[in-house]
């Protein structure tokens, strides 16, 4: 049984809340933000995500062939499409061809 | 990358130095470029992304901010239903406070009435199972890339048969729009920076055919600093040929045919009709009503709803900063009687809109 955080543990874990209220109210004001998250457990429909530190229920009910390790772009707690990673690397290379022209 | 998060590396300042020093070399005809996403509009506002652009390429915000579109009248069914003792209203945060011809739900919860804030409206479910005496409305407005996550809400509360859940729908289809500003002449549309998570539900096919038919090239663009200025720099360069090629650099998350099993649960609950874009007028097609089959989830038919004509703010041109004809600084009202604290118009209370994004980070240009 955890003992309830005195001094200052308990100032650190109140700004610890304060900082998890403040993101959750974000995600709720920014109806557009879509967000990538990464599944860390699936079971009986749902899926938890870890969304910038912050862990969430949401649905993958949008999606077939998810896996828990998965990258998915979540909007409005649900996941809209899996990240391609192959991609991912292939666009950062692109975006860098300009950089490495530019040094040669 | 095994510990990427898919966001830091679209931050890389020296690829950004790289590609803004090729827009500088950018010599051809002036070019307007109109981005067509709130969530684009605000990430270039926060990254001072037309502070690196040269004179020549001028970016333009278009309509693509579903708040900023959704008209007066809407606001209005949704203060009357606030006002009704047995309903919740449940609702994205950005609707709180835009305008309705008297009075803004944010009054209204101020006054008594039951209104939430949810994130997801499968929260607003929830609420519905957790409140049986109740009557709950969620307060459906969005693009592409919300409304599937809508009508997955709609088709669980059917499989449940819950008795107390319905949506209000103000739900808008993109490409009725894009077809309006592609062909109205008046703006002079060079190229289009496409929603990439719009996209990513829809596929790219639309874009093609709209390119093919009004020679208007567009880039597919991820909402990170480098995939704007990296699509704004492709965009510059397909203008210069011959104008009617689409490129997709948001290949992370957009396929060409988008999300099938989302579309096909959007199809299944929604079907096309005629819309009111604020500032667009009526476009037929553009948007979204709830097919007969669920009915009873549409608050319009629960409620027996008839829509009025809202009223606009006198001097409010948010009609013309949404077709890019006008920046907010030219407004009569802006930075005076319209500002984020006490908005006027639904450019300003979104936290997306033009007038918003303008308002918080030009403040040196107002008067």
């Amino acid at each position: 049984m955890q003992e309830f955080p005195q001094g200052r543990l308990l100032l650190l874990w109140r700004i610890g809340l304060f900082f998890d209220k403040m993101t959750k109210e974000r995600m709720c004001r920014l109806m557009c933000l879509g967000i990538p998250g990464k599944i860390t457990s699936m079971g009986n429909g749902k899926a938890v995500a870890e969304i910038m530190g912050v862990s969430r229920e949401i649905s993958v009910e949008l999606l077939k062939d998810v896996k828990i390790g998965d990258f998915v772009l979540i909007h409005a707690g649900c996941a809209i499409q899996i990240i391609d990673r192959e991609e991912a690397e292939a666009t950062i290379q692109l975006f860098s061809e300009l950089k490495d022209v530019m040094n040669d | 990358m095994n510990n990427s998060n898919y966001i830091d590396e679209f931050h890389n300042s020296g690829a950004a130095s790289a590609i803004v020093a090729a827009l500088g070399r950018y010599d051809g005809r002036k070019l307007n470029i109109m981005e067509v996403c709130g969530t684009h509009t605000m990430s270039i506002f926060r990254h001072g992304i037309r502070e690196l652009l040269p004179e020549s390429v001028n970016l333009i915000s278009g309509p693509g901010c579903p708040v900023c579109v959704t008209p007066v009248s809407f606001m209005d069914l949704a203060v009357l239903l606030a006002r009704e003792k047995d309903v919740i209203i449940a609702t994205f945060g950005d609707l709180l406070r835009v305008p309705g011809s008297l009075t803004s739900l944010a009054e209204e919860k101020a006054d008594g009435a039951d209104i939430r804030i949810v994130y997801s409206p499968l929260d607003a479910l929830k609420t519905a199972r957790g409140n049986p005496e109740k009557r709950v409305v969620f307060l459906s407005v969005g693009f592409e890339t919300t409304t599937p996550v809508i009508a997955l809400a709609v088709l669980k509360a059917y499989e449940e048969n819950l008795p107390n859940f319905s949506i209000l729908a103000a739900n808008k289809t993109m490409p009725e729009a894009l077809k309006i500003l592609a062909a109205d002449s008046g703006s002079r549309i060079d190229g289009f920076l496409y929603p990439g998570h719009v996209s990513a539900v829809t596929g790219t096919q639309f874009y093609r055919e709209l390119a093919e038919a009004y020679r208007v090239p567009g880039v597919v663009a991820g909402f990170e600093p480098l995939d704007i200025l990296h699509g704004i720099y492709t965009l510059t360069r397909l203008c210069s040929e011959d104008g009617n090629s689409v490129v997709n650099e948001y290949s992370r998350v957009v396929r060409e045919q988008g999300n099938p099993i989302a579309l096909e649960k959007m199809k299944e609950v929604f079907e096309p009709c005629s819309a009111i874009w604020r500032g667009l007028g009526k476009i037929e097609g553009s948007g979204l009503g709830v097919r007969e089959k669920y009915g009873r989830f549409d608050a319009r038919r629960v409620f027996g709803l008839v829509e009025t004509a809202g009223k606009e703010p006198k001097g409010c041109i948010c009609g013309e900063v949404l077709k890019g004809k006008a920046t907010p600084d030219k407004c009569g009202l802006f930075g005076k009687t319209c500002t984020p604290e006490s908005p006027a118009g639904a450019c300003m209370v979104s936290s997306e809109g033009t007038c918003a994004a303008y308002f918080r980070y030009n403040k040196g240009v107002i008067i």
